[in-house]
């Protein structure tokens, strides 16, 4: 008994030590320490120099040196500015904050990104009923919207374009030298990046585990020793990739690694996402660089680069028009039932274009597009050849499904019908159109009729100042006069 | 008592994460405090902690470099493979050609030379297919069109001038025809600008006595001369002359071997300044500088063009081409096209000039400037509206090309001016600072020269930090002219006055330096 209340107090005590930047909790702390104190005046001298640092007269001068230095340490370095980005950022989930602080000035970048995303979409929106206003909240991760739980046709879209600007953010940042991540390193295969990162975190894990089973106290040496395993077993990029394949992966391993559970939700969700990159990666773009005399243009140089990101947010928009909704019942059914739906469905759709789908093709396509496993794919392959074989069906068919697959792979799924976001409605994070800034004089979707759902609006005067006269004054200088600028703009009511 | 207990654990087990990141930065304080040296170099080699502390202490210069040559890296090895991949075939060809004239020169009497012509219009429509593509049949058309235009000089020296402003007149009726893909024009442009010069070349070479003196050549040997394999791709021009002079190779393989290897590393270093370190530097100082900004990017301008100079040197050392002028040949390189040296640091605008394009500026000055300067009255009038038309038609060969206008223009003006500065200051001064380069000790005709005085001389020193001041002036106008000229020419249709935008942030400050040039030189005389 006298053990255990023993331990308990040293604990007690290196909590107290190690949490010294807590001012909030300094009279509790006192307390403790002076209990302590008080309480075990005849503990060794190991257990006397840790419960009473500051008060004990029998402590040399060597040890008030070391404290000191350590606390004018500590609050010396304090916290690098990529670890303070990874506190700041709510909803991220465990394994995004660990590999955060792992890679802080990767995560940096995709956070970057991920503003990016939200403007571009703000813009592809504009005219719209939702116009993502809902995600451009005071945390600077869209995933945190109640909106992006629900599987509307605009979350499809803002999954897809989130993982866009991430890969497109972080192959920018790698080009530009700004990540010290994005290196060359031949000895680690990068098809086991995502597996190398499970089983360095696994490890932590454990060995944390195993200290804190041993009830023991870290001494500075164990610390050492732990944080040495600890570098150790930490992973590093790999390869000499293309930038834009870092971006891609890199965005594949920080989005991804929300959607762990096997339903509907998650395998839409990362459908939607690998959209997103993709949309990025095919549209890369030659950029070329003139080579000759006098500035002539006799020979070139090629390289590929990113896309401006307007353009992703304009393939991603049509995308969105043409989004694909996903009957949930036939998902989970079992292998059989699918291939006999697949069969089925491809006789009834012989005959027509590949613009109409309906809805049990495209699950059954979605939940065979989610199949990673090589041996998977072969196997539903053989299926299909076997129903085609035995129902002795033209060979334009496979063509068709050919094409199919090809079309579903850059397309955007979703599983719920969107609601008309026209009332404000706070608990599904739906901001309303009332104040919302429309178009008199159109009858398309910016219309005041559609944007305002029929409630009216009416008309203000706005008054701006613009920039105008701009003039050049020597020496270096661009002058510009004030003008007010009064215009009628319509509002919902 | 027991309850006290199990409330505390409680609280040590939700604390995990805090913990361990003050753990983290506890432990990396402390070893990196106490000196610990398998401590710091484990947490230097593996733990991005330490990496950006080290950050913070001011070890950001060799991280920056780090980065730097990481950048570098993803762009300088796409470039050299694409570089390659020009420079082999072309050099293949040259060399292929130069082999089989010289097997055919060898193996009988010279009864024909319709055989060499071929050989060099083969391999030089080999080189252009690379390069061009299916654009070569257009150039071949132009050809025809410029063999037509040759029959002119049957009329003698005035039909040598309508042919020149002919061709000239029809490089822009191509430009116009094509306006629709003019996308395509850019890569033309600079071959169609060799090719009418070598036919302006041709007409008044023909035509030196007021008559056709000679036979006007073939369609074998006008081909062979148009599109020789040296010269057809990437320039440079030179003379018929010339062409039939180095017909057949003399010079060793040796000697051209040992001279294309130069040529082709610094070939590999342009091409990196012009598409790595330049545009690197310039995004470097970005924020602090904008004459950095406006020299780096002059740099890769300029790089641009050291790249395909030095390139067609090495085309011209592998097809053992010699070029025409009195200037002597480099023993490293060969035949000079352009001199980086005097570029980079030059002794005044117009020996700038004059080392940019060495061939181009021998055409203008034989063809141009020599037929219209005065030999009896030598005003400053004429000889500044003699360079001002020398500079014009320097211009309307590059063809419809807004920028080269006002660069070249431009020079014009701020190249005179200087001449005319920098001479009235030497003979008021007695001292050795005109434009051109003064000869040596005894031949200098001014008593403060830099040669005749010795180095503890204050005059000496004068002399050579008014030069120096000149140099630098010389600097900034390249870098200010340089920088218009960055970019593709099809931007100045989307922006029309984005190409000017460099000259704006600068206040068009040399403009109004090459302005004060002339008032000063004015004042004084």
């Amino acid at each position: 008994m006298k053990i255990y209340a023993n331990q308990s107090r040293t604990m007690t005590a290196w909590r107290a030590t190690s949490k010294g930047h807590e001012q909030q909790q300094l009279p509790q702390q006192q307390k403790q320490q002076q209990e302590a104190g008080s309480s075990s005046s005849s503990n060794s001298s190991s257990n006397n120099l840790v419960a009473t640092p500051a008060t004990s007269r029998h402590c040399n001068l060597h040890l008030i040196v070391m404290i000191i230095l350590a606390c004018c340490t500590r609050w010396l370095y304090g916290l690098p500015d990529g670890r303070a980005t990874c506190r700041s950022v709510p909803g991220l989930t465990k394994d995004q904050v660990e590999l955060c602080y792992k890679a802080s000035d990767v995560t940096a970048a995709a956070l970057e990104g991920l503003d990016m995303a939200i403007r571009e979409c703000q813009i592809q929106f504009q005219w719209h009923r939702w116009n993502c206003s809902s995600l451009s909240t005071k945390s600077r991760n869209p995933h945190a919207s109640s909106l992006l739980k629900k599987g509307y046709r605009e979350s499809a879209f803002a999954f897809a374009i989130s993982a866009a600007g991430v890969a497109h953010s972080v192959a920018r940042a790698c080009s530009q030298g700004r990540l010290m991540s994005c290196g060359c390193d031949p000895t680690i295969n990068r098809k086991t990046l995502n597996k190398n990162l499970r089983q360095s975190l696994d490890k932590e894990k454990k060995q944390f585990l195993q200290y804190l089973e041993t009830n023991q106290i870290l001494t500075p040496e164990e610390e050492k020793k732990y944080e040495r395993s600890k570098i150790a077993s930490r992973w590093k990029w790999g390869g000499c990739s293309h930038n834009m394949d870092f971006g891609v992966e890199y965005s594949k391993l920080f989005l991804d690694c929300r959607e762990k559970a096997g339903d509907i939700q998650s395998k839409i969700n990362l459908h939607n996402n690998h959209a997103g990159r993709i949309a990025v990666s095919n549209n890369m773009e030659f950029r070329c660089k003139c080579h000759g005399m006098s500035g002539s243009c006799q020979l070139k140089t090629c390289w590929k680069s990113a896309p401006d990101f307007h353009i992703v947010g304009k393939v991603l928009k049509h995308q969105f028009r043409k989004a694909i909704l996903v009957d949930q019942s036939n998902l989970g059914n079992g292998e059989p039932v699918v291939v006999l739906k697949r069969a089925r469905n491809k006789k009834s759709n012989g005959g027509s274009g590949s613009g109409s789908t309906s809805p049990d093709l495209d699950s059954t396509d979605a939940s065979g597009g989610h199949d990673d496993g090589g041996t998977g794919d072969s196997e539903t392959r053989r299926h299909d050849e076997l129903g085609v074989e035995r129902g002795t069906r033209q060979p334009s068919a496979d063509k068709n499904a050919a094409r199919m697959a090809r079309k579903l792979e850059t397309s955007l799924f979703y599983y719920q019908r969107s609601p008309n976001f026209c009332e404000r409605d706070l608990g599904a994070d739906i901001q309303g159109t009332v104040g919302r800034k429309c178009n008199r004089n159109t009858t398309t979707s910016d219309g005041c009729t559609s944007l305002c759902c029929g409630r009216g609006h009416s008309q203000v005067i706005q008054r701006r100042a613009e920039r105008c006269h701009c003039k050049f004054q020597w020496c270096c200088n661009v002058e510009c006069e004030e003008c007010h600028v009064e215009e009628w703009i319509s509002i919902c009511n | 008592m027991d309850y006290q207990y199990f409330e505390e654990e409680s609280d040590y087990i939700d604390l995990d994460e805090e913990e361990e990141d003050d753990d983290v930065v506890t432990a990396g304080s402390l070893d990196h405090r106490f000196g610990q040296p398998n401590g710091e170099e484990d947490y230097y080699f593996g733990g991005d902690d330490v990496e950006e502390e080290l950050v913070v202490d001011g070890h950001g210069v060799l991280e920056l470099a780090g980065r730097l040559l990481e950048s570098l890296q993803s762009c300088v090895q796409p470039s050299v493979l694409q570089v390659m991949q020009y420079v082999a075939p072309m050099l293949l060809l040259c060399l292929l050609c130069r082999l089989l004239c010289l097997l055919y020169s060898q193996r009988r009497r010279l009864t024909s030379l319709a055989p060499l012509h071929l050989f060099h219009f083969a391999c030089g429509l080999i080189i252009l297919q690379i390069t061009v593509g299916y654009r070569l049949l257009l150039l071949l058309l132009l050809a025809a069109v410029g063999y037509l235009l040759l029959q002119l000089l049957r009329l003698g020296r005035r039909g040598a001038q309508v042919l020149a402003v002919l061709t000239v007149g029809s490089q822009f009726l191509y430009e116009l025809l094509i306006w629709r893909r003019r996308s395509d024009w850019p890569q033309l442009r600079g071959i169609q600008m060799v090719v009418n010069m070598k036919l302006i070349s041709l007409g008044f070479d023909l035509t030196a006595s007021g008559q056709l003196q000679a036979r006007i050549p073939g369609p074998f040997a006008y081909l062979g001369y148009i599109y020789s394999p040296a010269t057809c791709a990437l320039g440079p021009w030179v003379s018929f002359g010339c062409y039939m002079d180095c017909l057949v190779p003399r010079n060793s393989w040796l000697v051209s071997l040992r001279r294309l290897l130069p040529n082709v590393v610094i070939c590999v270093l342009a091409v990196t300044v012009s598409n790595c370190v330049a545009p690197a530097l310039s995004d470097f100082f970005g924020d602090s500088s904008h004459f950095l900004v406006m020299y780096w990017d002059a740099l890769s301008v300029r790089s641009s063009h050291y790249f395909v100079g030095m390139m067609a040197q090495a085309l011209l050392v592998a097809s053992d081409q010699r070029l025409d002028g009195a200037t002597k040949e480099s023993d490293m390189l060969g035949p000079l096209i352009s001199q980086p040296w005097r570029i980079e640091w030059p002794r005044s605008i117009s020996s700038l000039v004059r080392s940019w394009n060495i061939p181009m500026h021998e055409w203008l000055k034989r063809y141009i400037y020599a037929p219209c300067k005065p030999t009896a009255s030598t005003s400053r009038g004429r000889i500044l509206v003699v360079v001002l038309s020398t500079y014009l038609v320097s211009s309307l060969l590059h063809g419809m090309d807004l920028r080269i206008y006002l660069v070249l223009i431009s020079l014009a003006f701020l190249a005179e001016g200087e001449s005319l500065l920098r001479r009235q200051l030497a003979s008021l001064l007695n001292a050795c600072i005109t434009a051109n380069l003064c000869p040596g000790k005894e031949r200098c005709r001014y008593s403060h020269c830099p040669s005749k005085r010795r180095l503890n001389s204050l005059s000496y020193w004068l002399a050579r930090l008014t030069n120096l001041a000149f140099t630098a002036l010389a600097i900034f106008h390249l870098a200010y002219l340089g920088v218009v000229l960055l970019g593709d020419d099809l931007e100045v249709g989307e922006d029309g006055d984005s190409f000017l935008w460099h000259w704006q942030q600068a206040g068009y400050l040399s403009h109004y330096i090459g302005l004060g040039t002339f008032v000063l030189y004015l004042f004084i005389s």
